[in-house]
């Protein structure tokens, strides 16, 4: 038995469409046009305990709503959701003990009382017991240090230190799952790189699940090996993040620099996709034709100084897999 | 609710989420001190505004429905006194917390979500005795009269009745704040609700001095049990022995409002949606 389960989920919400104009918005107050959006549609899969799963897809895609029914806060039209053999719907509570949950774009601190306050709060919420407790702040102050914002009221901390405290909140009654929706969103890169620090390090040292929505590729790349990508509601891809990139984006850039300048390069098995006064970048299919090949005729012909092979990266990825049309 | 509460009465561990979320509440309200003034001055003005009232109506008259002047001026201090200690914030909070998507962090939580705000108004409650209450009872007590009770056990009977009363007046808003899963805004339902508690529970005029038919038609609401009875029973129009029926009757109140609200609460768990994101 996995550890989250989730199976042929599906979420329907109904829209009541708005009419233009006064007089439309008129008729839509009597006779509201009322329609059903398919936010999520049929997805099934399986995390296991102390996987670092990245869940992403575009704006609209059905992520946010999925994760909430995962952790039981929205009810699913259909299907069901069974973490640790537990449906969350069913009951909550007995669930929801074990998770802890970060929301980049709302806080869970109580924003006129000091951090400390909150921390107190949650220790009787949760029902952690002195020794723990102590235990968990020492190791949060290891990581995230905490101690030097713990009394500080929160509306005077900044985005990245209430981060900082967001997270070690959801941590204080080690949580066996940690879902985190866009942890770093508007946070600069040292707060980001602390963060992602924080995520791997309590995967490491408590087997914490992690589950991560985010639209930022750097998380994506730092922190998971399995990535789910959502569009339309449905689920796109599912595996690891090399394959990933492997299948969507077989191609490789060879970027050539060249002696003197050169006009109308040309190889039959690559394309040429873009060119700066002495560089030249060439995108080739790796399953058509090797790199060694690639520049070996390329030298034959042109005046070369120096050559580079680019792997794609994930944006490149993320690119095809949003532009792929949804096949119903 | 009631299912979840009774999986909860399991001693001093779990129900001390609820006193740390009361006290918390509790802090946050005492550093709000700039409104511990301005709130003091709103009351002051409808209590004096209500004194000089009475005062001009019981101008030669020694008492109307068996209660005297000093009586009635008691009734009307205690009013506001008990006003002021009813603040209950449960549909702002739930409409706030609906509106921005915050409302998914309380579902995260292994607790009730309904006794959490329910202890949240506790501790704002307690706040404002500190806050509120204690400032007007001694400029009263200073200026007008002191609003003493009929009797010890009418005092007794009294702050019993009191907590039943701001039991009745939570349960009623927590029931409108439900709505909140239906409608998202509330709009002015509060203020219509409010109203209707001003004029129908005897919170400025007594019921016995409406005409009859209507203080029947009264009778079979609620209101009235959430000022009128605590206060009738203060200044001794209700004596102590007789005090038991309207006691009981809050009492029925309650438990009709928490069997709705349970099953209210139910249905909207099933409604839940999060805004933004």
């Amino acid at each position: 038995m996995a550890f989250l389960e989730v199976e042929n989920l599906v979420k329907e919400f109904t829209v009541t469409k708005k009419k233009e104009g006064l007089k439309g918005a008129v008729s839509s107050l009597f006779h509201p046009e009322k329609y059903k959006v398919r936010a999520v549609d049929n997805i099934s899969f399986n995390i296991e305990q102390g996987e670092i799963v990245g869940f992403i897809g575009p704006n609209g895609a059905g992520k946010s709503t999925a994760v909430k029914m995962m952790t039981g806060i929205l009810h699913p039209t259909m299907g069901s959701v069974k973490i640790n053999g537990i449906s969350p719907h069913k009951n909550r509570k007995a669930v929801v003990g074990k998770l802890g949950v970060v929301f980049g774009q709302r806080t869970q601190l109580y924003w006129d009382l000091r951090l400390g306050e909150t921390f107190e709060l949650l220790k009787r919420i949760y029902k952690i017991d002195d020794k723990m407790y102590k235990d968990n702040i020492k190791m949060l102050d290891e990581v995230l240090n905490i101690t030097e914002i713990i009394d500080t009221p929160v509306r005077q901390l900044s985005l990245g230190q209430r981060m900082r405290g967001d997270l070690a909140a959801a941590m204080l009654h080690s949580p066996t799952m940690l879902f985190l929706d866009e942890p770093t969103i508007g946070l600069d890169i040292e707060a980001k790189h602390s963060i992602r620090n924080f995520i791997k390090q309590i995967n490491e040292r408590c087997g914490t699940t992690v589950i991560l929505t985010t639209h930022d590729l750097g998380d994506v790349e730092e922190l998971c090996k399995r990535l789910i990508v959502i569009n339309h509601g449905k689920i796109v891809e599912d595996g690891p993040l090399n394959s990933i990139i492997e299948r969507m984006a077989p191609y490789r850039y060879l970027v050539v620099e060249l002696a003197s300048p050169h006009h109308n390069l040309f190889h039959p098995a690559a394309e040429v996709v873009k060119t700066e006064t002495l560089r030249v970048w060439f995108k080739f299919d790796k399953s058509r034709i090797a790199a060694t090949e690639l520049i070996s005729d390329l030298s034959k012909t042109y005046p070369i100084r120096d050559v580079s092979v680019k792997e794609p990266d994930i944006e490149d990825m993320i690119m095809e897999i949003y532009k792929k049309p949804v096949i119903f | 609710m009631l299912i979840e509460f009774n999986n909860e009465v399991k001693g001093y561990v779990i129900m001390s989420a609820y006193f740390y979320l009361a006290k918390m509440k509790l802090l946050v309200f005492l550093s709000y001190r700039f409104e511990v003034f301005t709130s003091l001055g709103t009351n002051l003005i409808v209590v004096l505004a209500n004194i000089y009232l009475w005062k001009a109506a019981y101008k030669g008259i020694d008492s109307v429905a068996g209660v005297k002047e000093t009586q009635m001026l008691t009734y009307t201090i205690m009013s506001t006194l008990l006003a002021s200690f009813f603040s209950v914030n449960i549909e702002h909070a739930l409409q706030e917390r609906i509106t921005h998507g915050d409302i998914a962090i309380d579902f995260f939580r292994p607790i009730s979500i309904l006794l959490k705000y329910l202890a949240e108004d506790i501790g704002i409650a307690i706040s404002s005795i500190l806050s509120k209450l204690m400032p007007l009872l001694v400029i009263m007590t200073v200026f007008v009269q002191p609003p003493v009770p009929d009797s010890p056990m009418a005092f007794v009977l009294f702050l019993l009745s009191a907590v039943f009363s701001f039991l009745i007046l939570w349960l009623i808003s927590a029931l409108i704040s439900l709505l909140c899963f239906w409608v998202l805004q509330l709009g002015e339902m509060k203020t219509v609700k409010d109203g209707i508690v001003l004029l129908l529970s005897g919170k400025i005029i007594p019921l016995w001095l409406f005409p009859k038919k209507i203080q029947r038609m009264i009778e079979i609401l609620p209101f009235q049990y959430v000022y009128q009875t605590p206060l009738s029973i203060y200044i001794g129009k209700v004596q102590p022995e007789q005090a038991i029926v309207p006691m009981l009757i809050q009492f029925a109140w309650i438990l009709l409002f928490t069997s709705l609200l349970c099953f209210g609460w139910s249905r909207a768990r099933k409604r839940v949606l999060v805004q933004g994101g």
